[in-house]
């Protein structure tokens, strides 16, 4: 009976989720989103098939001379950079790391700030007041100085990365979702639960939870693009992960060359890919807000 | 003549909310001002009757419900429950305790988790207090849908609150509430927001679980009609005190303290036949912060005298089944 | 004289899953100097026909046939301006929550006068000394014309809309659930200064809401909605006394009143049809004990006294249906 009752409650999450989906797609901007993160997401996982080149392959002509600056050809789509690799598949490979960091940061920034904010709203009193406390602080930590000095007491790498962008960029989901939470507490059906002897926990996370998973997802899509651009910022200083090739890697190098505007070929592709990404997050974030707050809705 | 025994004693019952000060006003070592919603009021209730609490907003009855199921602590004072004082539980004693006194919410679209099925509903207060086994829960749940007229259960067991309509709505929270087997439901406005001709029938299933179960309830409402069509005995509040207790039906034909007086009066009777009995009472409600001296219904009494002023009265017995905390029949 | 007639009207409203009929041939009139009550359950159009007589509708919603016509003159063709000129001045309303009249961020005083003052040309002093009148007629201090709607409570705000709404002396005031919200006292206050009100000014009113107990007291004339469309029409004594309609039989059985508390209250199972792509036929068939073949047919509204109409096949059978009626039992079908 109670596998049965699940189902019937899975059911009706399927055909939310559906509806939420169709709501997001009807709106041209959503489904733009979607589409722009959908086609990133593909490259990056079919990278090495789609990219001609190992993006740290140098590359030779015939006369056995490192091919340096060559602006975009039939052979080399989008040129390459002064060390004579290949631009177009840097850009596809770096694809990857935009995101993976983004995600992965994303994940870290919702758990991090849902559960804090969850925790803050719902309990109130000192905890809240500590939490917001806290929250505050951060707010007041600058990105990339933090990110400098924690990066240079360990060592540049990925991992580095997303700790750095997750450890900062939870204030915000924390926040907005503790607000969400001020007004969801004092609902009679969470009043109810109490009074059907559900704990604290229980409350939190089986009533009130559910009911902030909207928000949740909007910032998921935000935090996607949060990462994006902190991976940029922090690769273009020269922080980010030295074994792989990233799109703030590539503005980096492209910079350092001095030939930032000559070499056009080689700054464009990875500036255009962080920014369709980040506006693409950003789009879906816009869709996702008519669900999660169905006043905004643009008729 | 009911047993009575007292399933519910409440003694100087208080529940003030402190209003924030601002730092100014803190720093100046201004006093705390407070709301009285309760104001030291006592009495029981007692198995097996349906007592009604009425009064306007702003009369502190909605708060008392919440204090009688453990939803709110009292600032002061004791509420004895078969004996134990709950006012002095916490944390899990406390979540304990709730299984013996369930609360029904006024607004059925808001009260039911619109995520979770009517099963998992009525189920999760047999899994939060760990009532019976597997299959003992799944009959609990069918007698009890079945009792609040939800029949055949089955057709109602896994469906979502939307696809309920609102009186469907409600029974599913009384069974909610009598699955567990509470000795006391508080019901706070259950049918307020309900159509008119569904109205009877909560009201009609309740009196049937008051009869059948031995169910004590407290029922609070602002709506005098819905209470004499149910309630044994009944209690008048006005800001956060009582100012007359008895029969219901007595105190409705003849009430004693003037607030009760006009508070009958008022409500408009739908085959006036005869002269409309006179509602005597002047002006606006006064605020719970700032209380008038003596008698918190002197400001707005036709009869106050300048014992009023003075003192407050107490609520006393006057005649058989009645109190009243009124200086007009207490100076005798 | 008729002040106002609504000539079989339908107002639909666009949803996303259809069109939803809300309210699906309504016919009354109002004389003047009367007071008409609409009663009805949640979602049976009351609301919507007000909002349609006075132009307020939602923009999805729109005037699918029929016509409202003041004094003569037809409402429903109106540009939006020349409706402008009309509301408050003619026909005004008191809307259910009174903060939905006012504007949080003037103080009471200024919107009054302001409302005044976009209708007539009349200079401060004198629109300050009409407020001040406006308010003492509803019982308020005039010192509270200073306050912020937020300042007041909820009976004074109430008091404030009815002033509002009294302003330009309308012949038509359109009341939505005035007295809902408020303390079964203060309702009790309003309800005799609007009865005053009205023998003063001789305003004509149209009474909206589901407690009969306040239809009882305030107006001559009611008509009982269901599912967007009336069920019984006429004169309140005759609608009270002698009800025709299963429904009114039923809500009068039902109806829990002070001076009424009978044993025997019935309750009426289930709830009105869904409003989109409804059914053909009587819509209270579902509910109703009485039902027969004739019933898949729309009842119209046949008289049946002289001046009292009902929307039922059978007033021929009114007597069984009296005497039915007070039975619960007899409301259990399944």
């Amino acid at each position: 009976m109670l596998s049965k009752s699940r189902t019937h409650e899975w059911i009706i999450y399927w055909r939310r989720i559906e509806e939420v989906l169709r709501i997001i797609f009807k709106d041209s901007l959503g489904a733009t989103g979607f589409i722009f993160l959908g086609v990133f997401i593909v490259i990056a996982i079919f990278a090495p098939h789609i990219a001609p080149f190992d993006p740290f392959e140098v590359l030779y002509d015939h006369h056995g001379a490192i091919i340096r600056f060559h602006p975009p050809s039939r052979d080399f789509w989008f040129g390459t950079t002064q060390f004579g690799h290949d631009v177009f598949s840097q850009v596809i490979h770096g694809s990857r790391v935009a995101i993976a960091v983004g995600f992965l940061s994303a994940l870290c920034i919702v758990l991090i700030g849902t559960n804090i904010g969850l925790i803050s709203g719902y309990y109130g009193g000192w905890i809240d007041g500590f939490l917001m406390r806290t929250t505050d602080v951060f707010y007041g930590i600058p990105f990339l100085p933090f990110a400098i000095v924690l990066i240079s007491l360990s060592k540049p790498s990925i991992g580095m990365v997303v700790l750095v962008i997750s450890l900062l960029m939870w204030r915000t989901t924390a926040r907005v979702i503790r607000s969400q939470v001020l007004t969801l507490r004092e609902r009679k059906f969470v009043h109810a639960a109490r009074s059907s002897g559900a704990s604290d926990l229980k409350i939190i996370y089986l009533h009130i939870g559910p009911n902030i998973l909207s928000m949740t997802f909007l910032y998921m899509a935000f935090g996607i693009s949060w990462g994006v651009l902190g991976e940029a910022s922090l690769s273009f200083i020269g922080l980010g992960d030295p074994y792989l090739v990233s799109w703030g890697r590539m503005l980096n190098e492209v910079f350092i060359s001095g030939r930032m505007m000559r070499a056009w070929w080689w700054t464009l592709p990875p500036g255009a890919c962080i920014s369709l990404l980040v506006v693409g997050c950003f789009m879906i974030g816009r869709a996702f807000e008519e669900v999660a707050n169905p006043r905004l809705k643009r008729e | 003549m009911s047993q009575r025994e007292p399933v519910l004693i409440a003694k100087d019952l208080r529940k003030w909310f402190p209003l924030s000060k601002g730092f100014f006003h803190s720093l100046l070592g201004e006093e705390t001002r407070f709301v009285r919603a309760v104001d030291d009021i006592s009495f029981e209730i007692y198995r097996g009757e349906i007592l009604g609490l009425a009064g306007e907003s702003g009369s502190g009855k909605t708060t008392v419900g919440e204090l009688l199921v453990g939803l709110n602590r009292p600032t002061k004072g004791q509420i004895r429950f078969n004996g134990r004082n709950i006012a002095e539980l916490l944390g899990s004693e406390l979540r304990a305790f709730r299984r013996h006194s369930q609360v029904i919410f006024q607004d059925p679209y808001e009260s039911l988790n619109p995520g979770y099925t009517v099963y998992r509903t009525v189920m999760e207060p047999l899994n939060n207090f760990g009532i019976g086994r597997r299959e003992e829960r799944v009959e609990r749940i069918s007698e009890a849908l079945e009792r609040t007229g939800m029949k055949p259960p089955e057709e109602y067991l896994y469906r979502f609150p939307h696809q309920l309509s609102g009186g469907q709505r409600q029974r599913i929270a009384i069974a909610r509430a009598i699955v567990v087997g509470p000795e006391l439901v508080v019901a706070d406005e259950p049918v307020s927001m309900l159509d008119v001709s569904v109205r009877a029938g909560i009201l009609n299933l309740l009196k049937r679980l008051n009869q059948q179960m031995g169910l004590t309830i407290l029922y609070i409402t602002h709506d005098l009609s819905t209470l004499s069509y149910i309630c044994n005995r009944t209690a008048i509040m006005y800001l956060g005190k009582i100012v007359e207790m008895g029969g219901t039906t007595g105190l409705v034909r003849n009430p004693l303290h003037p607030y009760t007086k006009a508070l009958v009066a008022a409500v408009p009777r739908v085959a006036p036949n005869g002269a409309k009995p006179r509602v005597e009472i002047i002006g606006q409600i006064a605020s719970p912060i700032d209380l008038p001296v003596g008698c918190r219904f002197r400001p707005r009494c036709p009869r106050a005298r300048e014992i009023c002023e003075e003192r407050e009265p107490p609520l006393l017995p006057v005649g058989e089944e009645r109190r009243v905390a009124c200086h007009l029949y207490s100076l005798n | 004289m008729v002040l106002l007639e609504v000539k079989d009207v339908r107002v639909y409203y666009k949803t996303r899953k259809g069109i939803r009929q809300a309210v699906d041939g309504v016919s009354f009139t109002v004389e003047q100097g009367e007071s008409l009550g609409l009663a009805g359950e949640s979602g049976c159009g009351k609301t919507t026909i007000a909002k349609a007589i006075i132009r307020l509708l939602a923009p999805n919603s729109y005037i699918s046939s029929g016509d409202i016509l003041y004094k003569g003159h037809s409402l429903t063709g109106l540009t939006e301006s020349m409706v402008r000129e009309i509301r408050w001045k003619e026909i005004s309303m008191i809307p259910q929550s009174a903060m939905n009249a006012m504007d949080p961020v003037y103080r009471v005083g200024a919107q009054i006068i302001e409302a005044i003052r976009r209708h007539e040309p009349i200079r401060k002093e004198e629109g300050i000394r009409r407020a001040y009148d406006l308010f003492e007629m509803v019982g308020l201090p005039p010192e509270r014309l200073q306050d912020y709607p937020h300042q007041l409570s909820g009976g004074m705000r109430q008091r404030s809309a009815i002033a509002m709404a009294l302003a330009l002396k309308p012949s038509l005031v359109i009341a939505d659930e005035p007295t809902t919200a408020l303390d079964v006292i203060t309702q009790h206050q309003i309800l005799e200064k609007i009865n005053e009100l009205r023998r003063e000014f001789g305003t004509s009113m149209i009474f909206i809401t589901h407690d009969i107990s306040v239809i009882a007291n305030t107006c001559d004339k009611i008509a009982i909605m269901y599912a967007g469309k009336i069920m019984e029409y006429g004169s309140l004594e005759k609608v009270m006394r002698r009800p025709f309609h299963p429904y009114t039989i039923g809500l009068e059985n039902a109806f829990l009143s002070i001076d009424r508390v009978a044993d025997n209250l019935i309750s009426i199972p289930g709830s009105p049809p869904d409003l989109i792509n409804p059914p053909k036929g009587c819509l209270f068939r579902y509910r109703c004990p009485f039902g027969e073949p004739l019933c898949l047919e729309n009842p119209d509204l046949i008289e049946v006294e002289e001046r009292h109409f009902s929307a039922c096949h059978f007033p021929n059978r009114v007597e069984e249906f009296r005497e039915k009626g007070i039975r619960e039992e007899v409301w259990q079908i399944e």
